[in-house]
């Protein structure tokens, strides 16, 4: 019975030894474990407000852009692009104003809203339209050859449909006839199933052999 | 270094605990992946399953849609493609909000409020009214939370969608190619060669028609036929002969007497003093009195209906002036029941407790319950005696058609007088078509099964949807075999005829298109194929009624004509019926830019955006479709 006690007494003697010398470094952990997950919950907290900030601000462009209201537009879509530009809401504030531009005729400044999306945004759909609508407006501004560099090195999954058009265009203004029909026969290919395909064919059919 | 290390352990040590506690911190909420109901899902989308609960929602709301829409025709839809279709619908949206949410799109409650709001079906005058708004969801079967959710989710999805499609780009560029490309015309003029100009050169030998009869035997094959005879029993028929006399139906009235009759209504109308089922007894005393108080005012002579508007803590009720309309029993809670049932019309009860209060009540009418007569529903109880009289001898009577055609099992005769049936008899039929009995698969089926047809014992009994039952024995075999040549022959001499005049036709406008490239005139070629009609050349555009649409398509598909040599690109195509078309193509000219009108620009332009806003919003979905994690259980369907 002593003997039993006896050893209890010693282990309880190493146990406070233990504490003694483990006490802080113990401390230290919960400490830093509660300030990285108060850091962490107060950065999530922070990020969701400015997201909700975009989202509004968002909102009213999007009733501003619906209601015409052009100059409107063009400072609120530029503010949200400044001050938001980690929300996918930067994006498409860059699409509406690329869209005013374009209807503006103002095609260099839609151009540099583009760009930004193809440079800056994070969602990898964001980017292909971007891509896509950039590319549109370069043919426009007579830069295929230009367009079609940015174009030809993407692999477009599912906008490959839209990419092969796009580049069919760029040929056929450029008189690739060959390259047009390959390209435009691709897009009929990767076209969605129950996707229009009058336009395309129309195309395709009036290019001459070549 | 043993001494450095000896140095630096402590804090080695130290710094592996410090690591060590963190990690748990780190890793919390974690947990909140996790959740999720505990049943099979029908599908994951990434970590998140889709209930079974869920689907059968949204597929029955489909159904309901469906028969709606199509009537008798939603009978013939396939249930496993609308069920893939559901589930195929539930995941992409799935897909997208989860996309939405991991691109970061968020929407506050003061965002979701204000869309809500805006709803007119929650409005009430114009404008948002929180009692309509819960009741519209009750009646729909909603809860708050759950409507709430699915609205921000259909809001974050929205905002995704919408910022790609509604911001498709057409250029001033892109639209005046499409604009020349669409109002591109062309100057084309056409031969007709008609096949009936041939037909009377083509005439097949004998032997032509032997070899043809020969080669295509297969296409003249009659298949395996037979003749049955059977036996049927017909619930139908048999309830016909089902005996019955009015004794039994009267038997049958009486026994049944609680069917026939309705039960006594009362309509009343109340007032409730509302007193929470726990209150205290102070306070419930105090409400007594006040609901004691209003009856004497009832007493005295006020009105009921103005008091209970003003006074009735039952909302609902108390703008009708507190009227509940007839109701029988079974209908209201206990003590108020029977109040109500114990009351003599005209009377105002004392007040009244239940779980919801005190009631002051007032009995207004009596509906005494009544008794539908013998002769209302004679015929009623008729139909069913013989639908239960036949269900009673069915059991038997199948049990010894099985026996006695199982016994006898190279006849029908003893089954069939042992039963009282009429053998009866089938015309011809094949493995896959027959008529009348025989137009029911599973007779066939039976009919031609080893046992029946080769070995020629009875059938096994068999049950239609219907409800009949029949047993069949073959009597007649016609083996596989083609119909003769002399059956068919005139069929195949106007087959080869055909076949003779679309090659003669096809050889002569290919001729013709030979002497059109080398630069022949066209009177020089009418005058060598007078078969041939020419169409002269006329500037068509994309849409032109009055000339065959093979023939349009084919010439706006042609590569434009040589330049400067004079000539036209030439092509020839088969159009349906055998005849064929040699066409010329002029000139091409495309679009007028300068005589469009801004209107029919403008509708373009919304015809190329509209384009282009469906294909960037399908690529989306199916792009982010791709990228998603998803799995699909169809067997739990």
């Amino acid at each position: 019975m002593s003997a039993y006690s006896r050893e209890e007494e010693e282990q309880l003697e190493d146990l406070k030894k233990w504490w003694e010398r483990y006490r802080n470094p113990l401390i230290y952990g919960l400490l830093a474990g509660v300030v990285t997950i108060l850091g962490v919950r107060a950065w999530v907290a922070h990020q969701g407000n400015l997201a909700v900030s975009a989202s509004n601000e968002y909102e009213q462009l999007q009733l501003e852009s619906r209601a015409g209201n052009v100059d409107a537009v063009l400072t609120r879509g530029g503010y949200i692009i400044d001050t938001y530009p980690r929300t996918p809401y930067a994006a498409l504030s860059a699409f509406i104003l690329a869209r005013e531009y374009v209807d503006k005729g103002d095609l260099p400044a839609a151009r540099t809203r583009l760009e930004w999306v193809i440079e800056h945004a994070k969602q990898p759909e964001f980017v292909h339209i971007a891509r896509l609508r950039l590319g549109k407006l370069m043919l426009a501004m007579g830069e295929g050859a230009q367009a079609l560099a940015l174009l030809e090195p993407v692999q477009g999954d599912a906008y490959a449909a839209e990419y092969e058009e796009l580049k069919g265009d760029i040929y056929a203004e450029t008189g690739q006839t060959a390259k047009a029909r390959q390209a435009y026969e691709l897009a009929l290919d990767k076209l969605a199933a129950g996707a229009d395909g009058r336009m395309l064919r129309i195309k395709l059919d009036n290019l001459d052999a070549g | 270094m043993i001494q450095f290390i000896r140095d630096h352990a402590q804090g080695v040590i130290s710094w592996i605990i410090i690591v060590l506690v963190t990690i748990p911190f780190a890793l919390w909420g974690v947990n909140e992946y996790f959740q999720g109901g505990s049943e099979l899902p029908v599908a994951k989308v990434g970590k998140r399953p889709v209930s079974a609960q869920e689907f059968q929602q949204v597929y029955q709301r489909e159904l309901g849609l469906r028969r709606q829409m199509l009537g008798d025709d939603f009978l013939a839809q396939n249930e496993t493609a609308i069920k893939r279709a559901v589930l195929e619908g539930l995941v992409n949206s799935e897909v997208m909000i989860q996309a939405a949410r991991k691109a970061g799109f968020r929407l506050d409650d003061a965002r979701l409020g204000r869309e809500i709001r805006a709803i007119p079906q929650f409005q009430r005058d114009g404008k948002f009214d929180p009692e309509l708004y819960d009741r519209v969801l009750r009646g729909a079967g909603l809860a708050r939370e759950q409507f709430e959710d699915n609205m921000r989710r259909d809001l974050l999805t929205a905002q995704l969608t919408s910022g790609v499609t509604a911001t498709a780009l057409v250029t001033g560029h892109e639209l005046d190619r499409w604009l020349r490309l669409n109002g591109q015309k062309r100057k084309i003029g056409f031969y007709r060669l008609k096949a009936e100009d041939y037909a009377d050169r083509v005439t097949p030998a004998e032997a032509e028609i032997n070899r043809y009869y020969e080669d295509n035997l297969e296409r003249f094959a009659v298949p395996e036929r037979a003749r049955a005879e059977y036996l049927e029993l017909s619930r139908d028929e048999l309830k016909k002969r089902v005996k019955v006399d009015d004794e039994i139906l009267r038997r049958q009235y009486e026994e049944q007497a609680a069917n026939f009759t309705v039960g006594e209504e009362r309509r009343a109308r109340h007032i409730l003093i509302k007193v929470a089922q726990d209150a205290a007894s102070a306070e419930a005393d105090a409400a007594r009195t006040r609901a004691e108080g209003l009856r004497a005012r009832i007493v005295a002579g006020e009105s009921f209906a103005a008091l209970a508007r003003e006074y009735s803590d039952d909302k609902g009720s108390a703008q009708e002036g507190g009227e509940l309309g007839f109701f029988g029993r079974g209908v209201m809670v206990g003590p108020f029941e029977e109040t109500v049932f114990a009351m003599k019309k005209g009377d105002v009860s004392a007040p009244v407790r239940t779980p919801f209060g005190w009631h002051v009540i007032e009995l207004e009418d009596v509906k005494p319950g009544s008794r539908r007569s013998f002769g209302e529903v004679r015929a009623t109880l008729e139909e069913e005696y013989r639908k239960t009289q036949v269900e009673e001898q069915m059991f038997d009577l199948m049990e010894n058609l099985t026996n006695l055609t199982y016994e006898h099992s190279d006849s029908l005769k003893p089954a069939a007088e042992g039963l009282g049936l009429t053998i009866q008899t089938t015309g011809l039929f094949s493995r896959d078509q027959g008529e009348g009995v025989a137009a029911n698969e599973a007779f066939r089926l039976a009919a031609f099964g080893e046992d029946v047809i080769e070995g020629g014992n009875n059938s096994e009994v068999i049950q239609f949807d219907d409800g009949r039952a029949v047993v069949l024995r073959i009597i007649e075999k016609q083996p596989a075999t083609h119909r003769p040549l002399g059956e068919v022959r005139d069929a195949i001499r106007h087959e080869l005829v055909r076949q003779g005049t679309q090659r003669l036709t096809e050889e002569a406008g290919k001729a013709l298109r030979e002497r059109l490239e080398r630069g022949d005139g066209v009177e020089a070629i009418v005058r060598e194929f007078p078969a041939a009609s020419w169409n002269a050349p006329v500037l068509l555009g994309r849409e032109e009624a009055d000339v065959p649409t093979e023939v349009l398509d084919a010439a706006f598909a042609m590569p434009r004509p040589p330049q400067g040599q004079g000539r036209p690109a030439v092509d020839g195509i088969s159009l349906g019926g055998g005849d064929y078309a040699v066409i010329a193509l002029y000139e091409v000219v495309d679009g007028d830019l300068a005589a469009i009108t801004d209107a029919e620009r403008n509708a373009q332009r919304g015809e190329l955006e509209r384009r282009d806003a469906q294909r960037d919003g399908a690529d989306l979905a199916a792009f982010l479709r791709a990228r998603a994690k998803v799995s699909l259980f169809e067997d739990r369907l």
